[in-house]
This record gives structure tokens, C-alpha cells and sequence, in this order.
């Protein structure tokens, strides 16, 4: 049974945008909370000020009419009130309540409010200003009032514009700018999922942008891309395979194929056994070519993994060691130059290259020829080169053995096709180049691989 | 000759049963579970394992692991589609004396096998083998052919030997590339086991008058222990 994709996507919802705008929302709350704070302590600071103040008068009119006699007190307060009133020469406002009489003075009684612990308040021009009030008495009810405001509250109002105007622009940053901001973060990982949802869907050439970006999102878009490259070029490898084992099997095949129909038409059974015999060997040329097949596949795909420090020296004396007998049966010579060169690697690949390229280099050569093998150390890359004075191969053949891997001239067996095959995916899976060149006399066949040295190739 | 078959295949398991029946007294025992694999080996003397990798519930190589780790060294060949050269290693790792490779050859099974057997019943390995006229000391690494010195070079030497120790039997390129070159672990380089031999041939040749190792076409060489002319 196959499960269908559910096609009600959710809704999209960012969920950036909506941690922005609660990290902003917070921001105000708290900021408005701690601006309340402030302002509360600079009015209460004001008031009281403003009350040591309206004591202090208060304890000044006091000393003068506590030496007046009591009866004369009432009439002497109201003198002094008059007077200050008449003067206006200070900010302290007066109001002289006697029985029987209407206040007199410049204080509103309207704006005095008694609580009920029988405390005085005075009302404030504005919810920001401070104000005092105090009570001094003349006699049985008859008293004066002081009061105090402090309208102009200067210093209050400029704390609240410069409050407010950081809570306005914090609103700014978390509302507008936030959003805008997150909204560009939010579209660099929608492409990245567009991206995903491309390649998912079968476009492998698909690649998240923004890579080049040095922050969290351009590493996400290069972890991304670089996962993709890898599953590229393991789909490419298959295809590959596949492709190369089309073209490496048909001919066996079809020979297999010419065998068995001998069978059957053989007219005796040694000639039915003879063809047989031959089908059985063309089975094993098969599967040999398969295997060869699957190893190239195997190795390109990366599936195994050894790496250590390896000398190109050690493995190519190695080679040679194992060569030997058969280059001297060949009358070939091999002249060794190995210097110390170090890479990362594969020890058992790097061996299959060097015995590869040597068993090549035996079997193209005539009687006589000599095989250079050098290794050495130069300008940050190990150097492995294999030339030979043999017949050599011409430059566009040369140049189509590396993209398709022909066999080269005069080949016999299977062998050099599949072989230069194997030393390809080797070098590109310890990212060194192979080079196909001419020798240096302009005879016979140079094979160069570069590999990047032991500190560059990880 | 008590054989344990691991295999979850039928006709696999017919064929290598057919390629069997040529061994004397074959008392073939099939499973195709590792689990009955394990208790099957671990509780009666087998004279060989046959170990396929994929089975249904695992792989052979897990219960070779523990059989090995239960002591039992019961000589063992691993038969596997697994022919990559690091799942030969993998096997020769988990404890397996051989490991072939599916498809096989009927010949190439039953020369394995009996070659293991033989490695199973000596105790160790001899130290002279003696072949007619040809005397092979494993340890001294000498080989005399009538009292006269043959001068093989080492290799060489490892071949006449592991043909000596495996007398009378088929002895196949891989399973020489396996027994004198183990220190390459690099699939067999024909060209090289092809000189060598040739090599080792020509030089008893010069000594015996002939030289000894035949060539069983399309399988491999044998050494035959009746060897005088």
C-alpha cells in the first residue's frame, strides 16, 4: 500500500517571527515595568522635598504667632496671610479658616481633600506633580492651611519623554524591525527547504543558496549542498556503473551467447564439450569484469574508509617487490627513485594503483624497455609517476582512456580499461589528479598522480 | 565426514551438497538459521563449517565470531556473494580459514574444503614433507629433490610448500595469492602467481628432469605425492 503525502500543508507560521515578537513583547513589559519604577520614586522624592519644605514654613509662621497672646492670634495670622497673599513673594499658598467666616487666602479649599485618619492631601495640577500640605492651628477650629505644588514638574515630564521614547523605540525594533530582520532569516531557510524539497523530488542539480554567507545560516546551506554532492555523485557512480557495465558485459555476453548456441547445435560431444568449456570461461570473464566493476563502484562511492598516513615510497617498493620476478621474465627493467612521500590514505587502494599501473605498464612494454617508478615530495603534493619507454598511447587516446576508460591499443585480456578505471576512482577518492602523458624522451607512457600531501589532504 | 551446511537457500544448499558427495562418508547437516548454526557447532564435533554470509536472521561471520569465541576451532569456509576484498578480510578477520567466493566452481569448493580438511586433521603443520623423490622442510625452508638443493627464492619457496601441504589436491590461483602473498590483501595478481610458478616449475625442472606441478586446466595447479619419474 502506498501512503500518499498529506497535501494539507500546516499553516505557515514562522517560528523565528513568533520568538522575536515574544522576546519583544517581554522587552516592553519589563522595560515599562522598571520606567514605572523610576517615575514612581522621582514623584515620591518631589513630594517629599516638597513636604520638608511646606514644614519648614509651617514652623517659621508658628514661631511668629506663638508670641502673640491667644486671643489676638487669629487676627494677627490673618494679617500675616493677607500680607504674604498681597506680596505673592513666595510659592507657598495660604488659607485661614475661622468659625464663622468664609477662608480667607490664595489656597482652593476645594482642592484640599482630608482622608479619614483625618490627614490633609492637596489636590495636584497634574498626575505628575508633587504637592504638600500642612496645618497649623490659631485656636478651637480656627486654623491656617500651607500649601504647595509644584506645577512646573520639569524633571518628571522630561523622565518620561525620554522613557517613552525608548519604550517607543523598542517597540520599534520588536515589531517592525524584528519581523523584517527575522523575515529575511526565515526566507534564507525557506530556500534552503526549497531547495530540499527540489532535490527530494528528483532535481539533483538543486542547491541551497546563500553558502557563501559566513554565519549559522550559510553553514546549514553548505552542510546541506555538501550532503547533496555526496548523494549526486553516488547516484552519478551508479549510473555510471551501470553504464560502464553495459558496456564492459556485452561483449562477453554475446560471445557466451555464441558458445551456448554451439552447444546446441554441436553435432558431437566433444565438440559440445569443447563449447561448453568455453562458455564456462567467458562466465568467469564476466564475472571477473563485474567484480572489477562493483570494486571501482565500491571505491568511488567511499564505502570503505582506513585513512592513515601512508609513504608512496614504501608502496610502490612494495610493488615492485611483488613485480619483480615478472619484469624480469619480461627482460623489462624497473628503475626505482623513491623518496620519502607521505599522504592520507588507503594503504590497500594505494597498493592495488601501484600494482595496477605496473602490471599495465609489464604488459604494454616490449622486451628491453625499462619502467620508472619515482615518488617524491614537491611544492605541498606527493608525486607518484610511473613512465615507461614502450609504445605509448597517442594524445586523444589518451584523453578518451581518462573519461571513458577504453581499453588502450593492442590490449589483450581484461585489464586495462577496468584497471585505469580503479586507479581513477582511487586518486579522486584521496583527491589526487591522474595525468596521462607522454614520456620525456616523446616516447612511451607517463602516469602521474598527485596527491595532496599528509597536511593538506584532510 | 560430518560437514555443517549454513545455508538458507535451497538450491544453493542442493548445489553445494551435490558438489560434495564425492567425500567419503558425507554426513551433511543444512541450516539456514546462524542461531541453530551456533548450537549445532558448538554442540557436536564437526569436521567443517560451510558458512553463508546472508542468511535470514544475520550474517555466517557472527556465528563463526562466536564459535571461535566458544573455543571451537573447527575448520571453517566461508561461501559468500560478498566478493569484495575487504569482505574477504572481514572473514579471514572473523576466524574463517578460507572464504570463497558465489559463484563457484564444483572443483574449486571441493578443492578448498578438502585442503581445510586436511589443515584440520594434521596436528599443526608438518614439519617435512616427503613426496617421492621430493623432500619439502616447512621450518628450515628447504627443499631437496634425491639430496640435491633446489634454490627457490622465497615466494617460491611458499609456493612449493603450501602445494606440498595441499599434495594430491587442487590447488587454486586465489587460494595460493591467499597462502604466499597475505601481507598485500590486494585481490591475486595473476601475472605475478603465473611467473612465480613457472618460475619454481623451471627450476625443479633443472634439477628433477621435470617439473612436477601440473597445471589442471581451468582450475588451478596440483602437486601429485607419487612423484617419481
Amino acid at each position: 500500500m502506498i501512503h500518499l503525502r498529506s497535501t494539507s500543508a500546516p499553516r505557515p507560521a514562522s517560528a523565528v517571527a513568533r520568538l522575536t515578537l515574544a522576546y519583544g513583547a517581554l522587552f516592553i513589559v519589563i522595560s515599562s515595568l522598571f520606567f514605572a519604577g523610576a517615575m514612581h520614586l522621582v514623584v515620591a522624592k518631589n513630594s517629599e522635598r516638597l513636604q520638608s519644605l511646606v514644614a519648614a514654613d509651617s514652623r517659621a509662621l508658628a514661631a511668629k504667632l506663638d508670641e502673640a497672646p491667644d486671643d489676638l492670634r487669629i487676627d494677627i495670622g490673618k494679617a500675616i496671610v493677607g500680607a504674604r497673599v498681597a506680596q505673592a513673594k513666595d510659592r507657598v499658598q495660604y488659607a485661614l479658616v475661622a468659625p464663622g467666616e468664609a477662608p480667607m487666602g490664595n489656597l482652593d479649599m476645594g482642592a484640599v481633600r482630608a482622608s479619614a485618619t483625618g490627614s490633609l492631601k492637596l489636590k495636584t495640577p497634574g498626575w505628575l506633580s508633587a504637592s504638600a500640605i500642612d496645618r497649623l492651628d490659631l485656636g478651637p477650629n480656627a486654623y491656617i492651611l500651607l500649601g504647595r505644588t509644584q506645577d512646573e514638574a520639569g524633571l518628571e515630564r522630561d523622565v518620561l519623554a525620554v522613557g517613552l521614547l525608548a519604550l517607543a523605540l523598542a517597540a520599534l525594533i520588536a515589531f517592525v524591525i524584528g519581523p523584517v530582520v527575522s523575515a529575511r532569516l526565515v526566507r534564507r531557510v525557506e530556500a534552503v527547504n526549497l531547495a530540499c524539497e527540489a532535490f527530494g523530488s528528483g532535481d539533483l542539480t538543486a542547491r541551497a543558496p546563500g553558502a557563501e554567507v559566513k554565519d549559522e545560516f550559510g553553514a546549514l546551506a553548505r552542510a546541506v549542498n555538501a550532503m547533496f554532492d555526496r548523494i549526486d555523485s553516488l547516484v552519478g557512480g551508479l549510473r555510471d556503473v551501470s553504464n560502464r557495465a553495459a558496456h564492459d558485459l556485452r561483449t562477453p555476453i554475446a560471445r557466451l551467447r555464441t558458445n551456448l548456441e554451439a552447444v546446441r547445435s554441436a553435432s558431437s560431444l566433444p565438440l559440445a564439450h569443447e563449447a561448453a568449456e568455453a562458455a564456462i570461461a567467458e562466465t568467469q570473464v564476466i564475472l571477473a569484469t563485474f567484480d572489477a566493476l562493483l570494486d571501482v563502484a565500491e571505491i568511488e562511492a567511499g564505502a570503505t574508509s582506513n585513512l592513515s598516513p601512508v609513504d608512496l615510497a614504501e608502496v610502490v617498493r612494495r610493488a615492485a617487490t611483488l613485480y619483480s620476478p615478472v619484469a624480469e621474465e619480461a627482460g623489462i627493467g624497473l628503475e626505482l627513485d623513491l623518496d620519502p612521500a607521505w599522504v592520507v590514505g588507503e594503504d590497500v587502494l594505494l597498493m592495488r594503483v601501484a600494482a595496477n599501473l605496473l602490471d599495465n605498464a609489464l604488459k604494454y612494454c616490449p622486451h628491453g624497455a625499462t619502467i620508472g617508478l619515482t615518488t617524491r615530495q614537491d611544492a605541498g603534493s606527493a608525486l607518484l609517476i610511473i613512465v615507461d619507454d614502450g609504445p605509448g598511447i597517442p594524445a586523444p587516446l589518451r584523453n578518451q582512456m581518462l573519461q571513458s576508460r577504453v581499453r588502450g591499443p593492442g590490449a589483450q585480456g581484461p585489464g586495462l580499461g577496468l584497471g585505469l578505471a580503479l586507479v581513477a576512482a582511487v586518486a579522486k577518492r584521496h583527491n589526487a589528479e591522474l595525468v596521462l602523458a607522454e614520456g620525456p624522451n616523446g616516447r612511451g607512457l607517463q602516469t602521474i598522480l598527485i596527491f595532496p600531501d599528509c597536511a593538506r589532504s584532510v | 565426514m560430518r560437514i555443517l551446511l549454513l545455508e538458507d537457500d535451497a538450491d544453493a544448499a542442493d548445489r553445494v551438497r551435490s558438489a560434495l558427495l564425492d567425500l567419503e562418508n558425507l554426513d551433511l547437516q543444512v541450516t539456514g538459521v546462524v542461531a541453530d548454526a551456533v548450537r549445532y557447532a558448538a554442540a557436536r564435533p564437526f569436521d567443517a563449517l560451510i558458512l553463508d554470509r546472508m542468511v535470514m536472521d544475520g550474517d555466517g561471520l557472527d556465528a563463526l565470531a562466536q564459535l571461535r569465541g566458544f573455543g571451537v576451532r573447527t575448520p571453517a569456509l566461508v561461501l559468500s556473494n560478498l566478493a569484495a576484498t575487504r569482505h574477504r578480510v572481514e572473514g579471514l578477520e572473523a576466524g574463517a580459514d578460507d572464504y570463497l567466493v558465489k559463484p563457484f566452481e564444483v572443483e574449486e569448493l571441493v578443492a578448498r574444503l578438502r585442503a581445510l580438511l586436511r589443515r584440520g586433521s594434521t596436528q599443526g603443520h608438518p614439519e617435512v614433507f616427503l613426496l617421492g623423490e621430493l623432500e619439502v622442510r616447512a621450518k628450515a625452508r628447504t627443499a631437496h629433490w634425491r639430496n640435491r638443493h633446489l634454490d627457490l627464492s622465497p615466494k617460491e619457496f611458499d609456493m612449493l610448500a603450501f602445494l606440498a601441504a595441499n599434495h594430491d589436491l587442487v590447488v587454486t590461483r586465489q587460494m595460493l595469492w591467499d597462502a604466499c602473498w597475505p601481507e598485500y590483501r590486494i585481490p591475486p595478481q595473476i601475472n605475478v602467481i603465473d611467473v612465480n610458478l613457472s618460475r619454481l616449475r623451471a627450476k625443479i625442472q633443472a634439477v628433477a628432469g621435470l617439473g612436477l606441478i601440473e597445471t589442471v586446466r581451468g582450475q588451478g595447479f596440483r602437486l601429485a605425492s607419487g612423484a617419481t619419474p
